[in-house]
């Protein structure tokens, strides 16, 4: 069963394969949840056996009650390396289940990937897991782990002075960040893109309802596309120009992500009319660059006459259209 | 803005038989630019009409309807190469549904070559929706190569 699902590739193209392809989707997905979910008590397994074995009996004489506290560490009383293992353990459990929770949530599947890697490729792109969250933590965590392993051997150790007060209070601050920022990090730019040109990608989100038992709707499985910031919310100039191609291109005018304050394009797909959405809202993005960037060279070719470095290079590159002149009022 | 068809019709007095309709000057222009609107919003909705339906028959059309401004003989690989789709077995149920309506001709050359028409004559309101096609629409090819050029751009 699980080979045959492996071969068979995602058809939209009538109602028959629509409603196959869902199956497929549903069950790569619910394959993908319960491998997370069994990771997941995995790694609660071995953090609750360590805890209760090996950190709990030693709780008052843990290094990291010395580091946190500014003690002695040489006075400790537990197992070598005590510090970097439990740090280890804890940093990596904690980001691994973060992780899994966020895989967990993002429905995309092997075989839909592989829809659109295809389709996306048919135009002339790629389509691109970008996970930068791991090696953002394992760079991070590869120099606590250093220090950490430094202070275990007492190859390094705090004493009173002012330097070492600041460098153990450093330390402590870099440790809380090494585990913080790989976390944020998953939530904002862990994410499916495709690029099209330099600083300018295509994010793409699966909508999917998986949940329900019975009667799912095969059309449902909708992709979100959602463009780069643009420019800022409160950027007069560039929400009238956003208006008008989201207008235009009939693009969504309201943004999903309400809390951003910047601006995107975004458009809705189903999988049999993704390649056509991709191209319109990438039509929109490079009439946003067309528009945009010329009145902001206009804007600086303005503010630059003001003073002696004047570029007359300019008003010869984007001579001024009465368009131009319209977005002109609202800065 | 697009324009509106009661708009144009108050605009210009057109359903107004006592008002005798005078286009002369920026008028005629102005007329022509209102129409222009009016086409090129109806082809935005067949467009987007076109990819809403779930299967591709209007795709097809539109496919058909823009090809015949350049080429005398469309075949089926024609119209999947306009419409930029990989496989042709995905259009095989548009084909099929849109011969059965009759709404398009196909007359098979050999096995694999098969040359595909609007049908006009049984069907004269597509001769309307050619036209505008032909005028208005940009083929997602077109489209392709339009954003090709812009992403190489530096």
């Amino acid at each position: 069963m699980r080979n045959t699902l492996k071969r068979i590739e995602l058809n939209f193209e009538n109602e028959q394969s629509m409603f196959d392809s869902l199956k497929i989707i549903r069950s790569e997905y619910r394959e993908k949840t319960l491998k997370s979910i069994a990771c997941i008590i995995a790694i609660l397994t071995v953090v609750l056996n360590y805890l209760i074995f090996v950190y709990l009996p030693y709780l008052n004489n843990t290094s990291f009650n010395f580091l946190i506290s500014g003690m002695n560490l040489s006075i400790r009383k537990i197992f070598p390396l005590d510090l970097t293992l439990s740090w280890l353990l804890f940093s990596t459990s904690i980001f691994l289940i973060v992780y899994l929770i966020k895989t967990m949530y993002l429905k995309f599947t092997p075989s839909m990937i592989r829809y659109i890697k295809r389709e996306t490729k048919h135009i002339g792109f790629e389509f691109k897991k970008r996970f930068e969250s791991v090696g953002l933590f394992i760079i991070l965590n590869l120099v606590s782990i250093f220090i950490l392993f430094y202070l275990d051997t007492k190859a390094l150790h705090f004493d009173n002075t002012y330097l070492s007060i600041l460098f153990r209070n450093t330390f402590v601050i870099y440790l809380i960040m090494s585990i913080t920022l790989p976390i944020v990090w998953i939530f904002i730019n862990d994410k499916f893109v495709i690029k099209v040109k330099e600083n300018v990608f295509v994010q793409c989100n699966l909508r999917c309802n998986l949940s329900k038992k019975e009667d799912y709707n095969p059309n449902l499985v909708g992709i979100i596309l959602t463009s780069n910031r643009l420019c800022s919310k409160f950027d007069k100039s560039g929400k009238y120009i956003h208006s008008k191609i989201s207008e235009k291109r009939w693009l969504k005018k309201k943004d999903n992500s309400s809390i951003s304050p910047y601006l995107h394009f975004q458009e809705f797909s189903v999988p049999y009319n993704f390649q056509k959405q991709f191209l319109n809202i990438t039509l929109a993005l490079s009439e946003w660059e067309n528009n945009y960037d010329s009145n902001l060279d206009l804007m600086n070719y303005y503010l630059s006459t003001s003073y002696p470095y004047y570029n007359k290079y300019m008003i010869k590159k984007y001579p001024p259209s009465e368009n131009q002149m319209i977005y002109w009022k609202f800065l | 803005m697009s324009q509106s068809y009661k708009d144009f019709l108050k605009k210009y007095n057109i359903d107004d038989f006592k008002t005798k309709l005078q286009l002369t000057g920026h008028t005629k222009i102005d007329f022509y630019n209102d129409i222009d609107k009016l086409l090129r919003t109806m082809c935005k909705i067949f467009d987007k009409l076109s990819n809403i339906a779930p299967m591709r028959g209007a795709q097809v059309l539109m496919g058909l309807a823009k090809l015949h401004e350049t080429n005398t003989i469309i075949n089926k690989t024609d119209v999947k190469n306009c419409l930029n789709i990989d496989r042709l077995e995905k259009l095989k149920y548009a084909f099929n549904y849109l011969e059965n309506a009759g709404y398009i001709s196909i007359e098979k050359k050999t096995k694999k070559f098969h040359i595909v028409k609007l049908n006009e004559e049984d069907n004269p309101d597509l001769k309307v929706f050619r036209e505008i096609v032909q005028k208005y629409w940009k083929s997602p090819s077109e489209e392709k190569e339009k954003i090709q050029k812009w992403s190489e751009e530096k």
